[in-house]
């Protein structure tokens, strides 16, 4: 009936709440099997925005975003319908010509690859227009998984910040959006904006050469998608609220102020997904209960958008005890994800601090960071933050570097939010009667 | 939430109300109409007998907010308030005819765990009291309901082949396979486990006590030594007499009859466990592998090599009889009792002079909730011996601890036969017991396969398949302790 992939919630907590307790955490991990069939799943509509303002053209930019789209035009599976878009001051339409999509196939693939060798480079930045043309193109195609990609080499300045807020509002929950920054011209800040409203990633992609590789990859993820428009349907408690809703896992985004409300219930979006497993942290704000209360302290359910059928769910429950060794206990994936979204704040606090000057802060923060990282092993991270700071070993303290690459910098500040999954021991607690 | 489809409390797929099954993982849907029915006994009925009688709260409002919104993981859809499923703490008292308590009994969730898996159930039969206790295995789901029908199936079971003439260890053996046989039927297939759960019986009779057993739920014996009577008091010596006056004789009654028992000769004065667990622990102290202490302090000592469910493997079940010597006093208990107090001399002390069976199983309840509660406790008392046959006729109807059951007492072709359980003792394993006669001392331990669907594959990890019943020596009491 279905070629849905089975679905699973699973929920990492401590129920325990000491007398008055009113903040219950948990830690929520949906995951799809990754047995997906490899038949046609939900249809897919792509589209790839390749920026071709003038600053393309230097450092083999241009030469390279071309191969990137031909190697991402290659992978892209037959039958789904595509686009190429070419940004600048306006976007324009390199494949097809008219404002549509059409339907990949041997010929269609082969003209679509022509086309994007003839792209050049002239003109300026207006990322919000480009994606206003992808949503257009990509509008009508719902149920379908729609997506688009982007690649930009520099800043949103040919419309202002209103003009690329108000195009972010217009494309929201429409399609999913994954973006590369190539470079060190482009600003991490605005394409982390732009890929969160549209559920997406972003990476920087320093070296032009590696482009073609990326962007196989990033098509291949996007081919993987099976099912578009999920969303997390929580249900709280009457007089109950939800604090926050975070991804956790595989990146920070915090989802809190995405919801649509139905009193009790709140949806928040997660966009198209394929065989993988995210994990979220909810913090739900319970009304008091008495010792010995046992409850819900929350209802997580995976809806599909069509009639809101329900993929998965499971309970974040909540009891009230006066057994301080319970109440007062944290759960290990709680705790490691609270000291993620704790690093992910610490280095963007601390790089903005330093941008600004403000050394001692930048200090501070970046050298908590340091210790973050360390303690949840994010080694990506810890090895982004060497370039940034000098750690004394013996005392502990930081010092910050003098000469650091930018492209160190944008790494870090885009890489902040990758987060590492905890290493998980579940211990088999055997037959017991 | 779409009134249509409801999530398969199994696997949480949605199940569209047209179907009798989800789709994905198989399981039946909830309130769907079939199995349950067709089945005898059916837990529809059984349910809803629970609830007429009192043992739940109302099913569809909210017992804080009141708020007509009860899901079916038993959650108000309003407050968000777990609600109480009758099973948290529950007390039955049977009164035997001569308006003593023939049988109490106990269940509580403990201080730790969110629900009750286990269960109990007694009967007053004629001449003769019986009860199961159950627990259910927590790793599998739904094993509350596994041992829920394993300790109503025993009961009322082991009533029926009694009444129909069965001996004490065929009943107690039917009694086992049927339970088993209803277990099983509980698994749906999926990865998530079937629900399974321990299982032990006794019948306690005017001569003997039988028991019954799979897993490491144990029965007890407690003689009353302080409790003793003097050579005149009222034959049917019961734990209480000491503090109550003795019932009045009852027209027809043959009290001597009770008098002229003569119990096995060998005293036990502290008392001794009766059964032995299906455990990895004690198959490490039966093979010699290790001492009691290590083996019973190991992590694994709990393991079961014998439950009753779908993938019980080759597990076996057990069956003893035991003549006492004396009156005395049966206990039936989870671990979640015992674990505090595993020596039978430990029980006694905690009982002490307490000759009321209703007090007797609250003291113990105390004892283990006091000593952390870490599991559910489950303790039922039947004082020895029970009271007389003839006014078993009179008896109340079965009382069960896990909330209600089809109604079971078939004992209509024996009360009109007007017999004592002793005269109709049939069955070969009975053949040297004739009515009154004392039960060899040494338990006959027999064993019996129990239904199992699986037998190759056990879906449990870590337990080892016991021995096969037919290659086990039989035991003797000085090997068990």
């Amino acid at each position: 009936m279905t070629d849905r992939p089975p679905f699973t919630i699973k929920v990492d907590q401590n129920p325990y709440l000491g007398a008055g307790g009113q903040e219950m955490h948990a830690v929520v991990t949906v995951e799809a099997s990754g047995t997906a069939p490899a038949g046609p799943a939900a249809g897919a509509a792509e589209v790839i925005i390749i920026d071709a303002s003038g600053s393309m053209s230097y450092a083999g930019k241009m030469a390279a975003a071309k191969r990137a789209a031909e190697a991402a035009l290659r992978v892209v599976r037959d039958g789904v319908r595509f686009a190429v878009v070419a940004g600048a001051n306006s976007p324009g339409m390199v494949y097809p010509l008219g404002q549509t999509l059409v339907e990949m196939n041997a010929r269609t693939r082969s003209e679509a690859v022509q086309a994007v060798s003839r792209l050049e480079a002239s003109g300026g930045t207006a990322i919000g227009s480009w994606l206003r043309l992808a949503g257009r193109l990509l509008a009508g195609q719902e149920g379908a998984v729609r997506h688009a990609i982007l690649l930009t080499d520099g800043k949103n300045q040919h419309e202002t910040a209103e003009e690329l807020d108000a195009a972010l509002r217009e494309c929201e929950g429409h399609f999913g959006c994954d973006a590369r920054g190539v470079g060190t011209d482009w600003d991490v800040a605005e394409l982390r904006k732009i890929t969160s409203v549209l559920l997406g990633g972003f990476l920087d992609v320093p070296d032009p050469a590696d482009l073609e590789r990326d962007f196989r990859a990033m098509m291949k993820d996007a081919m993987g998608k099976r099912v578009a428009d999920l969303a997390l349907r929580v249900w709280t408690p009457q007089n109950g609220r939800l604090r926050f809703v975070k991804q956790m896992v595989p990146t920070v985004e915090d989802l809190t102020e995405r919801r649509t409300d139905q009193g009790q219930i709140g949806d928040y979006p997660l966009g198209a997904w394929g065989a993988e497993s995210r994990e979220y942290h909810l913090c739900v704000e319970v009304p008091p209960g008495d010792v010995g209360r046992q409850g819900r302290a929350a209802w997580v359910k995976l809806v599909a958008p069509d009639g809101g059928e329900e993929l998965a769910h499971a309970n974040v429950l909540v009891e009230w005890t006066d057994d301080e060794g319970l109440s007062t206990r944290i759960n290990a994936r709680v705790a490691h994800h609270t000291g993620q979204s704790e690093l992910a704040d610490a280095i963007q606090e601390g790089l903005a601090a330093r941008r600004d000057g403000d050394e001692e802060r930048a200090t501070t923060r970046l050298g908590r960071a340091v210790a973050l990282a360390r303690e949840v092993g994010n080694d990506e991270i810890s090895g982004l933050l060497d370039r940034m700071v000098e750690v004394d070993r013996e005392s502990g303290t930081v010092r910050l570097k003098k000469d650091v690459d930018v492209a160190d910098e944008m790494s870090l500040d885009t890489r902040s939010v990758r987060t590492v999954r905890t290493r998980q021991d579940d211990e088999d607690p055997g037959t017991e009667g | 939430m779409t009134a249509s489809a409801r999530p398969c409390p199994t696997c949480g797929d949605p199940v569209q109300p047209t179907d009798q099954f989800c789709e994905r993982c198989g399981r039946e849907r909830p309130g769907a109409t079939g199995r349950a029915a067709a089945r005898p006994g059916g837990r529809a009925a059984a349910r809803a007998d629970g609830r007429a009688a009192g043992h739940g709260p109302d099913p569809a409002r909210c017992v804080d907010c009141g708020a007509l919104d009860i899901d079916e993981d038993g959650y108000c859809g309003r407050c968000g308030l777990r609600q109480p499923t009758g099973r948290e703490h529950m007390e039955i008292a049977l009164t035997g005819p001569d308006g003593y308590v023939a049988a109490a009994g106990v269940s509580d969730v403990g201080r730790r765990r969110r629900r009750n898996e286990d269960a109990f159930a007694m009967s007053l039969l004629p001449a003769a009291v019986c009860a199961v206790v159950c627990d259910g295995v927590a790793t599998a789901p739904g094993s509350d309901e596994a041992s829920r029908v394993a300790a109503d199936t025993g009961a009322t079971v082991l009533g029926q082949r009694l009444a129909a003439g069965d001996g004490r260890l065929a009943a107690t053996r039917a009694a086992i396979d049927r339970a088993a046989a209803e277990v099983a039927a509980l698994a749906v297939p999926g990865p998530s486990g079937s629900p399974a759960c321990t299982y032990v019986s006794v019948l306690v009779d005017a001569t003997s006590v039988t028991v019954g057993w799979v897993g490491d739920s144990r029965a007890y014996w407690i003689p009353f030594v302080r409790f003793r009577p003097r050579p005149d008091a009222t034959p049917h010596t019961r734990a209480d007499i000491a503090v109550r006056p003795p019932a009045p004789a009852r027209p027809g009654l043959d009290g001597a009859r009770v008098a002229t028992v003569e119990f096995a000769p060998r005293a036990v004065a502290n008392g001794q466990a009766l059964t032995r667990d299906d455990s990895w622990a004690e198959e490490m102290i039966r093979s010699g592998a290790m001492t009691p202490e290590a083996a019973h302090a190991d992590r694994r000592a709990h393991l079961l090599t014998g439950w009753l469910g779908a993938d019980a493997g080759g597990a076996s079940a057990s069956v003893a009889a035991f003549a006492p010597d004396g009156p005395g006093v049966v206990l039936v208990c989870s671990d979640g009792l015992w674990n505090y107090l595993p020596d039978a001399a430990d029980l006694a002390a905690a009982l002490g002079a307490v000759a009321d069976p209703v007090r007797g199983v609250r003291i113990l309840l105390d004892v283990a909730l006091g000593a952390g509660g870490r599991d559910n406790v489950t303790a039922v008392l039947i004082p020895f011996p029970p009271p007389d046959a003839v006014s078993g006729a009179d008896a109340a109807p079965p009382g069960r601890g896990s909330a209600g059951s089809e109604p079971g007492s078939r004992m209509s072709e024996k009360r009109a036969r007007g017999a004592g359980l002793g005269d109709d003792a049939s069955d070969e394993d009975d053949a040297t017991g004739t009515a009154y006669a004392p039960m060899p001392y040494e338990p006959t331990t027999r064993a019996v396969s129990v239904a199992g669907t699986r037998p190759e594959t056990s879906m449990r990890p870590e337990t080892s398949t016991r021995p096969q019943a037919s290659t086990r020596p039989a035991t003797s009491r000085e090997s068990r302790r």
